[in-house]
């Protein structure tokens, strides 16, 4: 950005953009990388992808994620139906990091994206190196809500008792499964240099 | 490669780009220096790793791709959990799991569980035994830096930490039903996510680039 040079956000070499001749289809002349001032239309994307996310968190809780068959008898529950079940059961610490990774990071990630993409938008002069850190950590923590689809995939190749006990999935879990996809693809579209470029 | 910022008045010219880097969170310009071996070089700005040098971080990846590559067909394929109940025995692998959504019309789910507890981090591992064979061995094999390229993009879409945590809490919630026993292929599983874990803590991506460079000029 600075100085006519572009930094590849792949392999971090820098390229002088003027050494380059087709400046919509350039491409990193040692990762062969896509190579851009900024990740294009950024910001565009990342609404996109959150307002996707958004929409899909709403089915992803009211619909149940799975059936659990016991004896015939089951009841199929939701995510938090299921953190109940485990406090129920005197789970508490495995309910704590069920509650964090399935209803707590996504909610903040969603947050947490709109605030810097808002923050963005505005200009804001204030904190870029606290939002450079908010930021790092949206990625980082995004991932540990599939936390509950793998779980699901183990109890229903496991538990498969015919009659006794059984596990199903439900519905609810594809759409969480989405809302962490779009999430993390939300983040992934967001260029952190946006926050630094505002700030003089 | 350490780092000292360099003041706008001093804007680089062609011959400086040699030893200068930028930032690639907030992107400042920066100044390369050579980093001492596991030390890690940080932005000034935003405080983003920009590197941390390795020793042997050629052989160390290399090594820790075969280990991982051997023990993935026992992770994926031996039970990681046995359950009993009234004396009927049932075990599930990574990969029944990915069997039974399929079966239950949960496909969409099935391809993302598959995707990434076992296609990302085999790929990766792949990846990386032919990116430290070809640096190791000096050989210009084809499409190197495509495949660290493609390393880095698919990076975050393994998710084995999180698969663990998912064995944990699904165990938990089987104590109550049943008497649970883990298998050994819950031990190749721990063994891998161990292996894949060392692997993004030894390699030393700069330097991997830098030698990809070299070859490429030749
Ligand atoms: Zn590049
Ligand atoms: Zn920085």
């Amino acid at each position: 950005m600075q100085a006519g040079l572009i930094h590849c956000h792949i392999c971090e070499k820098l390229v002088e953009s003027e050494s380059i001749e087709n400046k919509h289809k350039a491409s990193c002349p040692r990762c062969g990388a896509a190579m851009h001032m900024r990740l294009p239309k950024s910001i565009s994307r990342t609404w996109a992808f959150l307002i996707a996310s958004i929409i899909m968190y709403i089915p992803a809780n009211i619909m149940p994620i799975m059936t659990v068959q016991n004896m015939g008898k089951g009841d199929p529950h939701t995510i938090i139906g299921g953190i109940v079940v485990l406090i129920y059961e005197g789970m508490l610490p495995i309910a704590f990091v069920v509650f964090v990774a399935s209803l707590l990071v996504p909610l903040l990630k969603m947050i947490g994206i709109a605030l810097l993409l808002i923050s963005v938008q505005h200009s804001w002069q204030v904190t870029p190196r606290h939002r450079t850190k908010m930021y790092r950590i949206i990625e980082f923590v995004g991932r540990w809500s599939m936390l509950d689809i793998f779980m699901i995939s183990i109890l229903v190749a496991m538990v498969d008792f015919g009659g006794i006990a059984k596990v199903y999935a439900g519905t609810g879990a594809i759409a969480f499964a989405a809302v962490v996809v779009l999430t993390m693809l939300a983040s992934i579209s967001f260029d952190s240099r946006l926050i630094w470029d505002k700030v003089r | 490669m350490g780092v000292r910022m360099i003041s706008p008045s001093t804007m680089p010219t062609q011959n400086m780009l040699s030893f200068v880097t930028a930032c690639g969170e907030c992107d400042l310009l920066l100044k390369k220096e050579a980093t001492p071996y596991g030390k890690k070089a940080c932005c000034p700005r935003c405080g983003h790793v920009l590197s941390k040098s390795k020793k042997n971080s050629i052989d160390r990846s290399l090594a820790l791709a075969i280990a991982g590559l051997v023990l993935f067909i026992p992770a994926n394929t031996l039970p990681i959990l046995r359950l009993e109940i009234l004396g009927i025995e049932s075990g599930a692998t990574m990969l029944s799991g990915v069997a039974a959504l399929f079966q239950k019309d949960m496909w969409i789910l099935s391809i993302v569980v598959l995707l990434a507890s076992v296609i990302v981090p085999l790929s990766k591992l792949l990846l990386v035994l032919y990116i430290t064979l070809g640096l190791k061995l000096n050989r210009s094999f084809p499409r190197l830096a495509n495949c660290l390229r493609w390393y880095r993009h698919i990076n975050e879409w393994g998710m084995l930490e999180v698969y663990a945590l998912g064995i944990i809490v699904a165990y938990t919630k089987l104590i109550d039903l049943a008497h649970v026993i883990p298998e050994l292929g819950l031990y190749c599983f721990v063994g891998v996510l161990l292996i894949a874990t060392f692997i993004s803590a030894t390699m030393d991506e700069e330097k991997f680039w830098e030698l990809i460079e070299e070859q490429q000029r030749d």
